[in-house]
């Protein structure tokens, strides 16, 4: 029955019963349900408009001052458009489960854009260090158009060494201090003097490898 | 060039240096040695760039994340974020975050919040010949009740003073009847004058509230229900002598 409606009177359909359901009313939530499956399923680009048009506000209400709105919507709909496909659509056993997976893609578009800011301030800092390091004729610097994981992976290959491996992962990617790498993991790393002496090891090696110079 | 102390600071000395928790003798060493302190400022900037690089290289998406919190990921690739998440506290904190924001059922918070509610301006009855005395109100009342009605909601109004000359306050104290029925109990009321929020109350069983501590002004009042928003604005308190 529902496939006999068109996208525009599913819209509206839907538009008037979650009106209803806002309003504390009784509502049907096929409506709305049709209209995602035609987005996502059959990937139809009208109803994938009449998805957006429709939520979009509570969209923004979900996002809250996280981004900035007109960017950080249309960044949560293109998430959600890209992470569901037919087989997660039917695992949807509710319009509520529909929207809670939306409600998801807001918050972790939030979340990857603050750690993106985060990496540009750590870049930012680490771009004036640089300036002082060149004044004073110290060479040392990692091969800047290597990747963070491929860098890390480099590094493993470069140690081959477990124990000073670990030190270094929980120092530079986790980023514990070397107080805390003892306090969370006491068994593998009992004393703070330890912890540098690994570190301080494994970047003399890596120094003296071609990954880090100077 | 060689060390000007050969063997009075350890390599191990000049890393602790290089990442801020050297000893003070060792500074001393370093501030008169230009090798050691270029072997300090190498120190320095290896670990500086491989904080930079390094930072979160391995942390997963956030996405994985948040399809983790809604049961989303085989058992697999479950089990290595659960043991990411035991060694990182980013992500850990993230997960969190992730959890609370999707324990509800997703629109309900949205009936009570304010951006979706009907807003609602309630209007002043002109002729207070019915004016409903609020329960529980004691002693002399500064200004007569006030009747406001918005759709089936009346809301009467009145304001009581207490004190003397600058340290005279007021009470507003309202009740709230929604067409003959038991108002629902535990909506909020909030108050605001062109400085800002200046008091919050929820309403009693019996429709009930009051909002003490006020200077003269005058201010606007919302009754906040599950599926729309009362607004009464513009109501003068303390505009009688003392």
């Amino acid at each position: 029955m529902l496939e006999a409606f068109s996208v525009s009177e599913l819209s509206d359909q839907c538009r008037e019963q979650t009106e209803r359901y806002l309003r504390d009313e009784p509502s049907l939530d096929k409506f709305c349900m049709e209209l995602f499956r035609r987005a996502i399923v059959d990937r139809d680009e009208r109803a994938w408009s009449a998805i957006y048009a429709q939520y979009a506000m509570i969209v923004r209400r979900w996002l809250g001052t996280k981004m900035e709105p007109d960017e950080g919507v249309a960044a949560a709909f293109e998430r959600f458009w890209r992470a569901l496909d037919r087989d997660k659509f039917h695992r949807f056993p509710s319009l509520g489960a529909v929207l809670n997976y939306l409600k998801m893609c807001v918050h972790t578009t939030a979340i990857d854009h603050a750690r993106s800011l985060h990496r540009v301030a750590e870049q930012q800092s680490l771009e004036s260090a640089s300036e002082v390091a060149a004044k004073e004729d110290v060479e040392g610097t990692v091969a800047e158009r290597v990747d963070g994981a491929r860098l890390w992976e480099q590094i493993r290959t470069t140690l081959n060494d477990d124990r000073a491996s670990r030190a270094l992962y929980l120092s530079y990617v986790i980023g514990l201090s070397p107080r805390e790498i003892c306090s969370r993991h006491p068994s593998e790393f009992p004393d703070v003097a330890i912890v540098y002496q690994l570190k301080r090891n494994a970047l003399d090696r890596l120094r003296r490898s071609k990954l880090l110079q100077g | 060039m060689k060390c000007v102390e050969r063997g009075l600071v350890s390599a191990d000395d000049l890393f602790a240096l290089a990442t801020g928790q050297g000893s003070e003798p060792a500074a001393t060493h370093v501030a008169g040695c230009p090798t050691c302190t270029a072997t300090v400022a190498g120190y320095a900037m290896a670990d500086s760039e491989l904080r930079s690089k390094l930072a979160r290289a391995d942390c997963p998406g956030a996405l994985v994340l948040g399809e983790l919190a809604l049961g989303f990921l085989d058992q697999q690739h479950a089990l290595r974020v659960y043991a990411h998440l035991a060694d990182c506290p980013h992500c850990a904190s993230e997960m969190k975050l992730l959890a609370t924001e999707l324990r509800d059922e997703p629109l309900r918070e949205l009936i009570t919040g304010p951006g979706l509610l009907r807003r609602i301006l309630a209007r002043l009855v002109p002729v207070q010949t019915s004016g409903m005395a609020p329960a529980g109100v004691r002693g002399a009342m500064d200004a007569g009740p006030r009747t406001y009605e918005a759709e089936d909601v009346t809301v009467s109004l009145t304001d009581q003073s207490e004190g003397y000359g600058t340290a005279r306050t007021w009470t507003l104290l309202g009740l709230v009847d929604i067409a003959g029925v038991a108002p629902e109990d535990g909506a909020e009321v909030r108050m605001t004058s062109a400085a800002g929020q200046v008091g919050t109350a929820q309403l009693d069983a019996f429709g009930n509230f009051s909002i003490a501590g006020l200077q003269p002004a005058s201010y606007n009042l919302e009754l906040r229900f599950p599926a729309r928003l009362i607004a009464i604005d513009n109501i003068e308190i303390g505009n009688t002598p003392a």
